[in-house]
């Protein structure tokens, strides 16, 4: 593998890291800020591409296009959340049930099983055609495109969010995942901070579909596939190099790097021609657990030195 | 004032039915600090319960202050009620900070909206709270409330109940977790915090001396129903030993 052909599966890595981060962010204010998982998310991810492509093949503006598809996203976080907290399903099954039947909302939505609209409407035409005007090549004019929708668009998520969790409203999400008896008993409307972060995530993860299915230049019934483990997987890889003391911006951000690095690994892997693209689930599945694990490695190796050989 | 009217609690599954709680009148005078001892199964937790909201009761309301909240849920009551429990991990979030903690208690029963959580004059009304009581807390407040001793978690719990006088303080055997000297300091700063701002106060107590030197009234429970009611000179001059003579009776 030619250092130019690396240099160029990092650099595309980078723009699929970041809007994929928006994954790994959905899925961390679940898992780390409820401590509740959540299965809409590849439900989620789908409807945000297939509404976002009907209505670009549609002829709608890209602005309006990412205003509804988290729109989209919000409802089927908002159908989980009151399945979950109003009837008392358990909120895996909850999450599960609106993924079913998203599926087949998915379809009716795009009217069959995949749609693509002209490229010139997707977001990243502005930019691109900019860049082009600089005398860039158009291949990396498309790649260069998309790194800066992603910046904006992920600095514009996490500002909003790390100012959410420093208001009053925000610390009252934060106690009610950590320790919900407590938030109640201070007058906190447990079950609303539950839905409103169900809301919010399914949200983020709807325009997160929306922007790759640009990137991939065509929206499929399937796209939200897997898209649970990738997410998963950035977020674990990111918290392995979070350091121990970091802000809620902090650990955003090494969520970000943490999808970047998943991609650059996937990318390098396949260009290089290691594994087939058929075997990136395998790997992305392996590496989310040997993420999962280097935290517990770490944790023994530093009892064996405390205790072990003596 | 805190009025129980009629309440009663049964629990039924369906096979058997359990009276946890036989029909029961109180009333507590504004201010006034109750304690109530009495062995498991006696009704102690039900009662607290049925006042917080945990549970909702068979029959009969509560009021407190003349408002009826025998309909309003846990979160919906926390505006007038206070609790402090036994396990010292229920009353904090162990991985928020002190400062955050009782930044969520300061804003007990209001609106939670979109202004800072820990404006600068806060954290200074907190830390101040906070030295009043020499145990070095003051500094702590950046510290994740997890991290602390299960007494100072009490303590930091105590204080987030009281930063805004409560209604009714509901105390659940909170110094029955810790050992018997910071129990001792808990029991203090309890009783000073409850005095200065004249709280109205329910303690669970299985500390019989607590029971005895601390409140104004005392009430025994036995087989889910006040058996001894006793306040002033008939309550001090009690002693444990004549106490544990009535539970055996």
């Amino acid at each position: 593998m030619s250092i130019d052909v690396f240099l160029t599966s990092i650099y595309g890595a980078l723009g699929q890291g970041l809007l994929h981060a928006l994954v790994a962010i959905g899925i961390f204010l679940n898992l780390r800020v409820m401590r509740k998982p959540d299965l809409t998310v590849e439900g989620s991810f789908a409807f945000g591409g297939a509404i976002a492509m009907t209505m670009l093949a549609g002829g709608s503006h890209f602005a309006v296009v990412l205003m509804i598809a988290p729109l989209g996203g919000a409802a089927a976080g908002m159908v989980t959340g009151l399945i979950h907290t109003k009837l008392k399903i358990d909120g895996i099954i909850s999450g599960l049930l609106v993924t079913m039947a998203l599926f087949s909302i998915n379809l009716f939505v795009m009217g069959s099983s995949n749609i693509s609209a002209p490229l010139d409407t997707f977001v990243n035409t502005p930019i691109r055609l900019w860049l082009v005007g600089l005398g860039m090549q158009p291949f990396n004019a498309l790649l260069t495109s998309y790194i800066i929708v992603g910046v904006i668009v992920v600095a514009l998520v996490i500002t909003a969010l790390y100012f959410l969790f420093r208001t009053e409203f925000g610390l009252s999400i934060r106690a009610t995942g950590s320790n919900e008896y407590m938030a109640r008993s201070n007058g906190i409307n447990t079950d609303s901070r539950k839905i409103f972060v169900l809301v919010l995530s399914n949200a983020i993860i709807a325009l997160s579909g929306a922007l790759v299915v640009q990137q991939q230049s065509g929206a499929s019934v399937h796209s939200g596939a897997g898209i649970l483990v990738i997410g998963l997987a950035a977020l674990v890889i990111g918290e392995v190099i979070t350091p121990k003391k970091a802000n809620m911006l902090i650990k955003l951000l090494f969520v970000v790097a943490g999808a970047f690095i998943y991609f650059s690994i996937i990318s390098v892997v396949i260009i290089s021609g290691l594994m087939s693209t058929d075997a990136t689930r395998l790997l992305a599945a392996a590496l989310t657990l040997i993420a999962l694990c280097i935290p517990k490695i770490k944790q023994l190796w530093k009892d064996r030195r405390a205790y072990g050989r003596t | 004032m805190v009025e129980l009217k009629n309440i009663s609690q049964t629990f039924d599954n369906g096979i058997e039915r359990n009276v946890a709680l036989k029909t029961t009148n109180l009333t507590i005078g504004d201010g006034e600090f109750v304690s109530i001892i009495g062995g498991n199964g006696a009704g102690k937790s039900t009662l607290m319960n049925i006042i917080n909201g945990n549970l909702r009761p068979t029959t009969g309301s509560v009021v407190i202050d003349g408002v009826d909240i025998t309909r309003r849920t846990r979160h919906q009551r926390a505006n007038m009620i206070a609790c402090v429990f036994q396990d010292p991990n229920t009353g904090v979030c162990p991985d928020l900070t002190v400062a955050e903690n009782l930044a969520i208690a300061y804003n007990r029963g209001r609106r939670r909206g979109l202004k800072l959580a820990l404006p600068k004059k806060n954290l200074d009304f907190f830390r101040e709270r906070l030295a009043e009581y020499d145990l070095g807390l003051d500094t702590c407040l950046r510290r994740p409330a997890g991290l602390l001793s299960g007494g100072m978690r009490q303590v930091v719990t105590l204080l987030m109940a009281t930063l805004q006088k409560p209604n009714l303080l509901l105390l659940d055997e909170h110094t029955s977790a810790l050992d018997p000297k910071i129990a001792k300091q808990v029991m203090e700063i309890t009783n000073r915090l409850v005095r200065e701002m004249g709280i109205t106060t329910i303690m669970i107590s299985h500390n019989l001396t607590d029971a005895i030197t601390y409140g104004d009234r005392m009430w025994m429970m036995q087989g889910g129903e006040v058996t001894m009611d006793v306040s002033g000179e008939s309550k001090s001059s009690l002693t444990p030993a004549k106490l544990i003579a009535r539970f055996e009776k």
